[in-house]
């Protein structure tokens, strides 16, 4: 925690922190070396998965239907009339 | 009659046509494979692409040891004796259809329980219920559908590589520390020489030394793990006596880390760790992207790719079993199936043998064995069932001795000094002169300047652009190539493509094709019935000869004949109405010997009365003339091939004159020939095609195999280049020795920004934002140069 105080109004006087317990700027540093170290191990987690090995397969398989029977009746329709 | 295609797999139905469910189909095979999928409603298969089949191909009994437990044990990635898990490779997977159908088995067969594709690889991961069900339907189930697994001793070797992720772990620890250095450095780069008394932020200055510190804590695992190769590589050069490029680099992390430590520690500046981290990463980049693996094939294939895993091995009691190959000893009763290779070496007990030794070595008919001949491993029967008895186990059979030799186990990588490291001698000696001069002058100037810069010469003239010229040039040139069909096994093969002065072909398969044959005809001119009869004749005949001799003549009408006999080993008779022919060799069809014992022809008499005959010939490569005219002119070329004489002249009229030819080599002699060539001081390039070609690709400098299907096999080699490009072959080479060229003006490149620095290195100004900018500054520079000018190259490429 910390609380600003002004010395003085005029620009050129320096204002100071006084520090209440730990400083903000450890916790800012703290948090942000914690979210970095979060994607780098969620970085090493997915290349031990092997999630980078198949980068192809994936970006078809989404474009498929899940339920097969319906797409499959209507590819009928669709051969047939175009007979 | 209009030409329809296929509903399942595309291919003209000109021999056969099927009509179902108001579709067509080119046999039955492919109508099968329709029929199986629309009752399980899975015809959605031919909407995702249109006739995206493959025609099934099912030799029975082929697949009957996968019931051996042993085998499926070993096959198998997990088994717990209910549910398996079993990874294939299927050659023909090839669209998105494929990867839908196959990620719907369980649609076909519930035993199935989960299903993935690796489209790149080529190959499915299966799980399944063992209950019920067996390894065995499930790859009859795949045969069927057209998607027949390769299931070869390879697989069965132990398990399988696991892929090399240090560097992607690597680039990541790197590229981590570099992200927050330079976040940590922000304070530095906007509020420079700040002090609290100059008016600076006051808490950036309260807080500079823990900055500072943290940047040197993200240092540490860049210096002692992403780094660490450098130093390992650039100490083993120095051992060898040998300054390759890595020696600057080593030096110039070094220099950089403990110059930084020693700034930090004496409170002297902020010290250069945004560089180092940031010089480690795009090192490591660049080793990143020079890689380019192309995972569906493989450039290490031995013997073992192309063997089969089990044989059908006949006990005493005359009663088949399958076992695996390792285990054949010698005296074993072996039963090969048609299309089946032969494994070891062994003495034919039974049957018709007509064994097609065109993998081995390089003879393109098949030949025909006798009882209680000898017949060698790796080739593959082509007419029916045989019986023979090993004399040798696997191991030590003819062939597979062939990979005992020494060449299969020096790698070439190491005993080949590349363009970077010889320039990094060079390089390195400048260096160190140009920091010790300069550091004598300010030792005699100003003292107190000297090691400031000694350590800012070494810093800045790091060569992290030299380093990054030759991996994003080959990098780009290797996906280039690889986009033109000519598949590369990595960088330094580009390199050692370049400095070629010798080339030497294999015949069969590599300068011929192997889809078609042509055949002229010599003698009296044939009636129109004893076409007729001939062309019928021969329709039932499997003999491979028959089969190319059928599809070259002319389409004639189906009629019955009235006799037809198979004389195996010899020919064909057969009669109709009055006329009686007879087709097959000379001693057979009563011409007395052959006219030339080298051709390849099918003689042909009616009613007892010698007509003629027709000769096969090899057909050449389109533009195979120009092709080898074009490269005589900076290449001594050479042509070594396993065949017999028999095309010498029609090879001479072809080739460019005095191409010297060398007939009935065998794997070992060509091994030999590449070696003496080597020893006189030649870079020999070596384009192959078969097993027989192995010794002689992995012996040379640059070993090239030419496939008409890259999706088959080709042999241990360091590139593959398609068929359908044989003509491009000295484009590619030209490309390479361009690529080269990039390569060293790019050097020139960053010596110019090495210069600029070592003005600011020298005078003793050198500040960590400028060396933070340069250097960067210098390998983007390198990059954006060597991508457009091999992108330059790619494009006037055929």
């Amino acid at each position: 925690m910390t609380i600003v105080i002004f010395y003085g109004m005029h620009h050129s006087y320096f204002y100071g922190i006084i520090q209440v317990g730990m400083s903000v700027i450890y916790v800012l540093l703290a948090i942000s070396l914690v979210v970095a170290i979060i994607f780098f191990v969620a970085f090493i987690v997915s290349v031990r998965q092997g999630q980078y090995d198949d980068a192809y397969t994936p970006s078809v398989r989404m474009l498929f239907e899940d339920e097969l029977v319906k797409p499959a009746k209507e590819a009928e329709n669709k051969v047939k009339s175009k007979e | 009659m209009q030409a329809t295609n296929c509903f399942h797999c595309g291919d003209p139905c000109d021999k056969q046509l099927i009509t179902f469910d108001e579709k067509s189909f080119c046999c039955a095979g492919c109508k099968t494979v329709y029929e199986i999928f629309s009752t399980n409603d899975l015809s959605h298969y031919y909407e995702l692409q249109a006739a995206a089949g493959s025609t099934p191909d099912v030799i029975e009994g082929k697949y009957d040891f996968l019931d051996n437990e042993e085998i499926i044990a070993k096959l198998t990635e997990f088994n717990d004796g209910n549910i398996q898990i079993i990874n294939l490779y299927i050659p023909t997977i090839h669209c998105s259809s494929c990867i839908w159908i196959l990620e719907n088995l369980n649609k076909l067969n519930k035993n199935v329980t989960n299903s993935q594709v690796d489209f790149p690889k080529k190959t499915i991961r299966i799980n399944y219920k063992q209950e019920g069900f067996s390894l065995k339907e499930l790859v009859l189930l795949l045969a069927k559908i057209g998607y027949e697994p390769y299931i070869s001793l390879e697989d069965f070797d132990g398990k399988k590589k696991v892929s090399d992720k240090t560097l992607i772990y690597k680039l990541g620890v790197a590229g981590f520390a570099f992200g927050n250095v330079m976040f940590l450095s922000f304070p530095e780069y906007f509020d420079l020489n700040s002090s609290a008394a100059s008016g600076g932020e006051y808490w950036l200055n309260k807080y500079q030394d823990l900055f500072r510190w943290m940047m040197f804590i993200f240092s540490l695992p860049v210096i002692f793990y992403a780094g660490w190769d450098y130093f390992i590589s650039a100490f083993k050069g120095l051992r060898a006596k040998l300054l390759n490029i890595d020696v600057p680099i080593a030096l110039g992390i070094l220099v950089l880390f403990l110059r930084s430590t020693y700034d930090i520690a004496f409170n002297l500046g902020s010290g250069f760790f945004d560089s180092l981290t940031g010089l480690v990463f795009f090192l490591l980049l660049g080793k990143f992207f020079q890689q380019r693996t192309y995972s569906f094939l493989s450039f290490e294939r031995d013997y073992k790719s192309y063997f089969p895993i089990a044989i059908t091995r006949l006990n005493l009691k005359g009663k088949e079993e399958t076992v695996p190959v390792q285990e054949i000893e010698k005296g074993d009763r072996i039963l090969i199936r048609n299309e089946e290779m032969i494994p070891v070496d062994g003495t034919l007990v039974y049957g018709n043998a007509q064994i097609d030794y065109s993998f081995v070595s390089g003879e393109s008919e098949p030949v025909s064995k006798k009882i209680g001949e000898q017949v060698f491993a790796g080739g593959k029967q082509l007419n029916g069932v045989i019986e023979m008895i090993a004399l040798k186990s696997v191991s030590q059979s003819y062939l597979t001795q062939l990979w005992g030799n020494a060449v299969f186990k020096t790698d070439k990588v190491t005993t080949f000094q590349n363009l970077t490291d010889s320039i990094g001698k060079r390089f390195t000696i400048a260096v160190l002169s140009i920091a010790f001069i300069s550091t004598a002058f300010w030792l005699f100037y100003d003292p107190s300047k000297a090691m400031n810069v000694f350590t800012a010469v070494l810093i800045i003239a790091c060569p992290c652009a030299i380093a990054l010229a030759s991996p994003f040039t080959l990098g780009n040139m290797l996906r280039i190539f690889g986009k033109k069909k000519f598949y590369i096994k990595d960088t330094q093969t580009i390199e050692r493509l370049a400095k070629i002065d010798t080339a030497i072909f294999d015949k069969t398969g590599t300068i011929t094709t192997t889809q078609k044959s042509t055949a002229h005809y010599e003698g009296m001119p044939l009636t129109p019935d004893e076409e007729s009869i001939l062309k019928n004749t021969i329709r039932a005949s499997n003999h491979p000869l028959s089969r190319s001799l059928y599809d070259l003549l002319k389409e004639q009408n189906i009629i019955t004949l009235d006799e037809y006999e198979e004389h195996v080993g010899k020919g064909l008779e057969s009669s109709k109405d009055d006329i009686n022919m007879k087709i097959g060799s000379a001693n057979f069809v009563g011409k007395g010997t052959s006219e030339n014992l080298l051709d390849t022809s099918i003689y042909i008499s009616s009613n007892n009365a010698y007509k003629g005959r027709y000769v096969f010939q090899n057909q050449y490569r389109d533009g195979l003339s120009s092709v080898f005219k074009e490269m005589s002119e900076t290449i001594s070329l050479a042509i070594l091939s396993g065949d017999n004489e028999g095309e010498k002249e029609r090879l001479e009229a072809l080739l460019p004159k005095l191409t010297p030819l060398y007939f009935n080599q065998k794997p070992e002699t060509k091994l030999e020939f590449i070696k003496s060539l080597q020893d006189q001081g030649k870079k020999v390039l070596m384009v192959g095609d078969g097993l027989n070609d192995a010794g002689a690709l992995a012996q040379s400098n640059v070993g090239i195999a030419i496939s008409e299907n890259i999706n088959v096999f080709s042999p241990a080699c360091d590139a593959i280049l398609d068929a359908s490009k044989f003509q491009q072959l000295y484009s590619y080479i030209l490309a390479s020795k361009k690529a080269m060229h990039i390569i060293k003006m790019s050097f020139l490149l960053s010596l110019l920004y090495n210069c600029v620095g070592l003005y600011f290195a020298i005078t003793g100004e050198l500040e960590p934002v400028i060396a933070a900018i340069l250097m960067p500054l210098s390998s983007i520079t390198i990059v954006a140069f060597t991508t457009v000018m091999t992108n330059l190259i790619g494009r006037k490429l055929p």
